[in-house]
């Protein structure tokens, strides 16, 4: 992380702003336009005390392309497809553990709109899917909210 | 099952209604109750019984040795097709026995006797799978069922016409890759398929055991076709359709002991549930693995 923040003082504050305590039990996807044709994302998860997986996938209207993705916490699934229109996060499984309730970024992801001309950071990137689940419970309720750093 | 087409899932779990209550602890009975006969004393049961299981809570260990071990399934299908309807089949076994080939499959054209119509048998030398019909054998490439996995096997037979097969497995090397298996067509002859065996159903020998779960069959029946069968989607553990986060969790529950009827919790088919299968699920989300 320290290496990341060195290269990109913007994304060092959208990181700094996510990790800001959020709702037990959701997910909080970070934004930030970069320039004209950039778009940062972070993903950050809190979890609710029962918690054990967590699963996002994100869609971006418009074409794009993936210029980097980071895992930001070790274990964690970070890809993100612009053929197949997904960007997903997992935090590492629970493996029958809750996961931390104080929010954590999962991943970081920079793409590059290439069709769209004006466009709003927090418009472009929806929720395809989110899931939380428990071996104890099976699904679990929670929320996700996309958020932009201004 | 099917009015017309008949599909026979007797996957070894009797209390199904058990067995489907998600996260409930697994309460499920295994027996052989829906077999019309059951030899040399398999043992049903699931993983606190040190059976493997493929999918839900039950599963067959035949006994190796000398003799045969299996589950027998015949009167099923004595009203249904004749002539040239096809019969559809699938089944799980787990490579598991060395130092000799263990035959897994047997079918014959009749509900008691009968001629032998198909057999299938592991070569656990070459790792790859032989089909006899109509006194020729056909066999897989080697190294497309190896040893220490689920072997899927899938075949179509067609009576005074061809019989087709595939099998699938997971790579020993790569979790995420599945290795595929077939076979080029036999021709058959006019007998139809009317009983069938699982297990170690001819003389056992070797080291090691085998596994028997989800057998699965459809065939015509009068004018409507066989049913086929639904493609199972490894990873997607808790059988919802897709491979997601929540699919660890099911491991997670499947690790604990909590085994629904529905779900398939070794995503690396090597007949464990561990912690190894919540990797192997991680790998799959990783590369965006669906279930189309």
């Amino acid at each position: 992380m320290n290496s990341f923040i060195v290269k990109s003082g913007l994304v060092a504050a959208l990181i700094a702003t996510s990790v800001a305590p959020a709702i037990a039990g959701d997910w909080e996807v970070w934004t930030e336009k970069q320039g004209s044709d950039k778009l940062t994302i972070v993903t950050s998860f809190a979890g609710n005390g029962s918690i054990e997986e967590a699963h996002i996938d994100l869609n971006i209207d418009g074409n794009f392309e993936v210029v980097d993705t980071q895992v930001l916490q070790k274990g964690s699934v970070c890809v993100a497809s612009a053929e197949k229109n997904i960007i997903r996060s997992l935090p590492p499984s629970g493996a029958g553990s809750a996961l931390k309730s104080k929010a954590t970024d999962t991943c970081l992801f920079t793409i590059r709109m290439t069709s769209v001309k004006t466009w709003n950071p927090a418009e472009v990137v929806t929720v395809g899917f989110k899931e939380c689940a428990s071996s104890t419970k099976g699904s679990v309720p929670c929320d996700a909210s996309i958020k932009m750093v201004k | 099952m099917v009015s017309t087409s008949r599909v026979i899932n007797i996957g070894l779990a009797s209390l199904a209604g058990l067995a489907a209550i998600a996260w409930q602890p697994a309460q499920a009975q295994c027996n052989t109750t829906a077999w019309t006969t059951v030899t040399g004393a398999p043992v049903s049961g699931g993983p606190a019984q040190g059976v493997r299981i493929y999918q839900g809570a039950c599963g067959l260990n035949p006994v190796n040795g000398a003799g045969a071990s299996l589950v027998e399934e015949a009167t099923r299908h004595s009203a249904e097709g004749g002539g040239g309807a096809p019969f559809i089949a699938r089944f799980f076994f787990y490579a598991g026995i060395t130092g000799a080939n263990p035959v897994v499959f047997r079918a014959f054209s009749a509900d008691v006797a009968g001629t032998q119509v198909i057999q299938v048998t592991h070569n656990p030398n070459t790792q790859n799978v032989s089909f006899l019909v109509n006194g020729t054998t056909q066999s897989t490439a080697a190294n497309s069922a190896t040893n220490g996995k689920w072997i899927e096997v899938t075949f179509t037979y067609n009576a005074s016409g061809t019989f087709t097969a595939n099998t699938r497995s997971v790579s020993p090397t790569a979790v995420i890759t599945d290795i595929a298996g077939s076979i080029t067509a036999i021709n058959t002859g006019a007998l139809t398929v009317e009983r069938v065996q699982l297990g170690n159903v001819a003389s056992g020998g070797g080291t090691g055991s085998t596994s028997i779960d989800e057998y699965e069959a459809s065939r015509q029946v009068g004018g409507t076709p066989a049913t086929a069968l639904t493609p199972m989607c490894r990873g997607d553990i808790n059988n919802n359709g897709s491979i997601t986060g929540g699919d660890r969790a099911s491991i997670t529950a499947a690790i604990g002991g909590t085994l629904p009827a529905a779900n398939r919790p070794d995503c690396n088919e090597d007949g464990n549930i561990t912690a190894g299968d919540r990797a192997c699920v991680t790998a799959l989300i990783g590369v965006l693995r669906t279930c189309s």
